[in-house]
């Protein structure tokens, strides 16, 4: 029984580091229709800034900061110099963002690679919240307990900030409908920027947490968790924060509960097999989609 | 010369094999699917010929046909599931079926799990794949020139005049998924045959990307593009090897954002035609001229 | 020669009742005008004909033919065939082209009876030439179709119609852009083409057109059909009149003798 409980605790782990890879991707795309193909990178980038901070010797919590800015910084120019731009023409389509962001994407992670050398480095993680309790003989490590009061915090700070403030309730709005969002005179634009600028930051965050607990850092810190990110997406509907969140942990418990019962062949699979499902059976996912206006 | 060739036959198979990968992302998105699966089904044509030409003793040729058979019918499946989709959903549902295709691989001890399969009979290729090739592009010309071929252009372009005048919009896509399936097949099963060993790990979604940017760059209205742009950027690869394979990678990425800038509309843009198709579409208008005057007398 | 038969047809979209109960019936041999007010439903009947929408009650049938319910594509295929109300042409083909593919479904040749495709092929080759000389197009068939004026593109969406040899002809607006003169013609083909067995139904707004080309005139509003006869009988119609009123952009013209056939 413990088995399953230390089991489950690592699934809720690995979930909500899905769901702020997640949250970050589904507010891009309930407000702009564009699926971030490019997503990785700003995960990468966040972990390097981090990295490259921490071996400066700056205080972990300035470092973590500065890896958000880091990927909030990426995804806004991702939005300035290419989004926008095929945003404005009324007759792009999901392929032209898909292959752009493709596109960036290769041209970030070439960057990253040069960079840093094609090395793996060691993440200096140090300063992060190590050892672990142990309650009824399942063992919690800190880092995990972080990473999920994170991701608790995040999502709910996040529900307040779209119900009442300001800016949250304009994105609502252009998620629900541009034109309308437009006729009503918000500016569209900064919304955009905004969404970005999250999804850019939280996506850092998870890199930034990967890569402490894996202790590594590399140029493709963020591929693997690419296409499971869009599968936690497609899972918990799209637009949908809520959504986001579930869909994340869904995939994390059924990934980690696989490997430990079955195989962990098959727990990769788990996440596409789902993804697929949702897809072919239920397309607005398990929450509605735009709900990011009733969030 | 000569020389050139045999030393470099290896390269010079795989590039043609590519070729074969890269049609098969050309056939779907020519009728506007947006499919991402041709990866997936390049590992099952491999297999497939893997598995009963090791395990079951049969010869290449028994293997080559089963796979390319299969990979077509597989095509036609996948197309029956996923072509109520459209746009993004329908190229993440492919992704997904792809990469649960090889999870599946990388799982059953049938297919050696994660180690692979070794031991693969081995043919230079070269006398198969350029024969098979030729084929291929009459094939792709024939239709082209056919009203299939007007009939498959409308659909990409314009969905809704194509049904309007009676076009199967979802046969046309169905044989285009089949299509898919049977050139990325072959190429898998060639590629092993090729090579002699295969492993899943082969498969990556960076092969997807390369074959996408080589279709996309030859442009989905006419064959000869992405087989001229898949050889072509071949050839250039492997003569700039030394300076790194990260610098061609970052080269692809600009040049598909810019492909999008000049196309927003995707695959139904008129734009989207590549240098090579733009070269070979401002020959037909006077093309049409010359036979209109032949009919006229 | 076959009739299109609109029976009982009801459709509406989240509340709002775009047609409702519409009765009509477009014979082969005559043109029948679809007049009404802007947003009366006149596309969505037409959308709704050629298997776009579905009707939520009803049936449409051409001949004996229930077509409501079935796929666009084969709705065409049972012979009815529409222009658009914003045009659809494909612009980066050649104006022959676009006629050409009018003549998709007149491919039938099995793939392997090479002599037979050909002369197939040959065939709808020239009745697309024969329909571009009809529509004065002969002279524009090798430009692309982008490169057209208005009126010629206009006319090329018809020529695609007609290749398809339909039994019906639902056209939408389209001499809008059109000079009178133009117009005029184009009404006049419409009725030699119709007395050649085709049904054909006509939306427009243009009432002088109307008057004297259509042989009937169905005057919807608010998704109701609230007469249908005689030009005469229509524009005298105290119903008509009042729904015109409305209506800021044409006048109802008064039954007088100028409205000739």
């Amino acid at each position: 029984m413990s088995y399953f409980f230390q089991q489950l605790v690592n699934g809720v782990s690995l979930g909500s580091v899905y769901a702020l890879l997640a949250l970050g991707v589904t507010l891009v795309w309930g407000v702009l229709n564009v699926l971030n193909f490019a997503h990785a990178q700003f995960i990468t980038w966040g972990a390097f800034g981090t990295y490259l901070a921490l071996e400066h010797h700056i205080s972990v919590a300035l470092a973590i900061l500065i890896g958000m800015a880091t990927g909030a910084a990426l995804a806004v120019l991702l939005e300035r110099v290419i989004i926008s731009v095929l945003v404005r023409r009324p007759q792009t389509n999901d392929f032209t963002f898909v292959v752009a962001t493709i596109g960036a994407g290769l041209m970030l992670e070439t960057l990253v690679q040069q960079l840093s050398g094609s090395a793996i480095d060691q993440f200096p993680a140090q300063g992060f919240p190590s050892g672990s309790w142990t309650v009824w003989s399942v063992s919690i490590s800190q880092l995990e307990v972080t990473v999920l009061a994170a991701t608790v915090l995040i999502t709910v700070a996040l529900g307040f900030w779209l119900r009442y403030t300001s800016l949250g309730r304009e994105l609502r709005a252009v998620a629900y409908s541009r034109e309308i969002a437009q006729l009503l005179g918000i500016n569209a634009r900064r919304v955009f920027i905004t969404a970005f600028v999250i999804s850019g930051a939280l996506a850092a965050l998870a890199g930034i947490f990967v890569s402490a607990e894996t202790v590594t850092v590399s140029y493709s810190t963020g591929d693997a968790l690419l296409t499971l990110t869009f599968a936690a997406v497609v899972v918990g509907g799209i637009g949908s924060v809520p959504g986001a969140v579930v869909g994340g942990l869904l995939i994390g418990v059924g990934q980690v509960m696989l490997a430990g019962y079955f195989s962990s062949n098959f727990s990769n699979g788990f996440a596409y097999v789902l993804m697929a499902a949702v897809l072919l059976i239920w397309p607005t996912g398990l929450f509605k989609q735009e709900v990011v206006a009733r969030a | 010369m000569l020389e050139w060739f045999s030393t470099n036959q290896f390269f010079i198979d795989i590039t043609l094999i590519n070729c074969l990968l890269v049609l098969s992302v050309f056939a779907v998105f020519q009728a506007g699917v947006f499919s991402l699966a041709s990866v997936g089904f390049m590992s099952v044509g491999a297999y497939t010929t893997a598995i009963l030409t090791t395990k079951e003793g049969l010869p290449m040729g028994v293997g080559i046909i089963v796979a390319a058979v299969g990979t077509a019918l597989a095509g036609l499946i996948v197309g029956l599931i996923v072509l109520r989709l459209e746009g993004i959903y329908l190229a993440l549902a492919t992704l997904a079926l792809a990469q649960a295709v090889l999870v599946l691989i990388e799982t059953i001890s049938l297919t050696g799990a994660d180690q692979g399969i070794i031991g693969i009979p081995t043919v230079t290729t070269t006398w198969i794949v350029i024969p098979i090739l030729m084929v291929v592009a009459a094939a792709f010309q024939v239709v082209h020139r056919s009203h299939h071929g007007r009939a498959i252009h409308l659909l990409r372009a314009d969905p809704v005049i194509a049904r309007s005048l009676g076009v199967r919009v979802r046969g046309y896509k169905l044989a285009a998924l089949a299509v898919s399936g049977l050139l990325a097949g072959l190429a898998g099963a060639l590629n092993a045959h090729e090579v002699g060993a295969i492993s899943p790990d082969q498969y990556t979604f960076s092969l997807l990307v390369i074959a996408l940017t080589y279709a996309v760059v030859g442009g989905v209205a006419y064959w000869l593009g992405p087989l001229v742009a898949a050889i072509g950027l071949g050839l250039l690869n492997e003569f700039l090897h030394g300076s790194g394979t990260t610098i061609e990678t970052a080269v692809y990425g600009f040049v598909l954002i810019a492909l999008m800038f000049g196309a927003p509309q995707g695959l139904g843009d008129p734009r989207l035609r590549g240098l090579v198709t733009a070269a070979v579409r401002w020959r037909r208008p006077r093309r049409n001229t010359a036979e209109l005057e032949e009919i006229r007398q | 020669m076959k009739s299109l038969r609109i029976q009982q047809v009801s459709k509406h979209f989240q509340g709002v009742v775009a047609l409702s109960e519409v009765e009509l019936e477009v014979r082969p041999g005559e043109v029948l005008g679809l007049i009404g007010p802007n947003g009366a439903g006149k596309t969505t009947l037409v959308n709704v004909i050629t298997g776009h929408l579905k009707p939520d009650t009803g049936t449409v049938s051409v001949g004996d033919q229930r077509i409501s319910g079935l796929r666009m594509e084969t709705i065409a295929r049972h012979g009815v065939a529409r222009t658009f109300q914003h045009l659809r042409l494909v612009d980066e083909m050649t104006v022959f082209d676009n006629v050409l593919s009018g003549r998709h479904l007149n491919y039938r040749a099995r793939p392997w009876r090479i002599g037979s495709l050909r002369g197939e092929d040959r065939s709808n080759r020239e009745v697309t030439l024969d329909l571009l000389s009809r529509l004065d197009l002969a002279g524009a068939a090798a430009e692309r179709a982008s490169s057209l004026p208005y009126g010629m593109r206009r006319r090329v969406e018809i020529a695609r119609t007609l290749a398809m040899e339909p039994s019906v002809l639902l056209l939408d607006e389209p001499t809008a852009g059109m000079t009178a003169a133009d117009a005029q013609e184009l009404g006049e083909m419409l009725q030699r083409t119709s007395r050649e067995g085709i049904a054909v139904l006509l939306i427009e707004h243009n009432v002088k057109l109307v008057t004297s080309v259509c042989d009937r005139l169905a005057v919807l509003d608010w998704g109701k059909l609230i007469k249908t006869g005689t030009p005469e009988d229509v524009w005298s119609d105290p119903a008509v009149r009042a729904a015109y009123l409305g209506a800021e952009d044409e006048e109802a013209p008064s039954p007088s003798p100028e409205v000739s056939q």
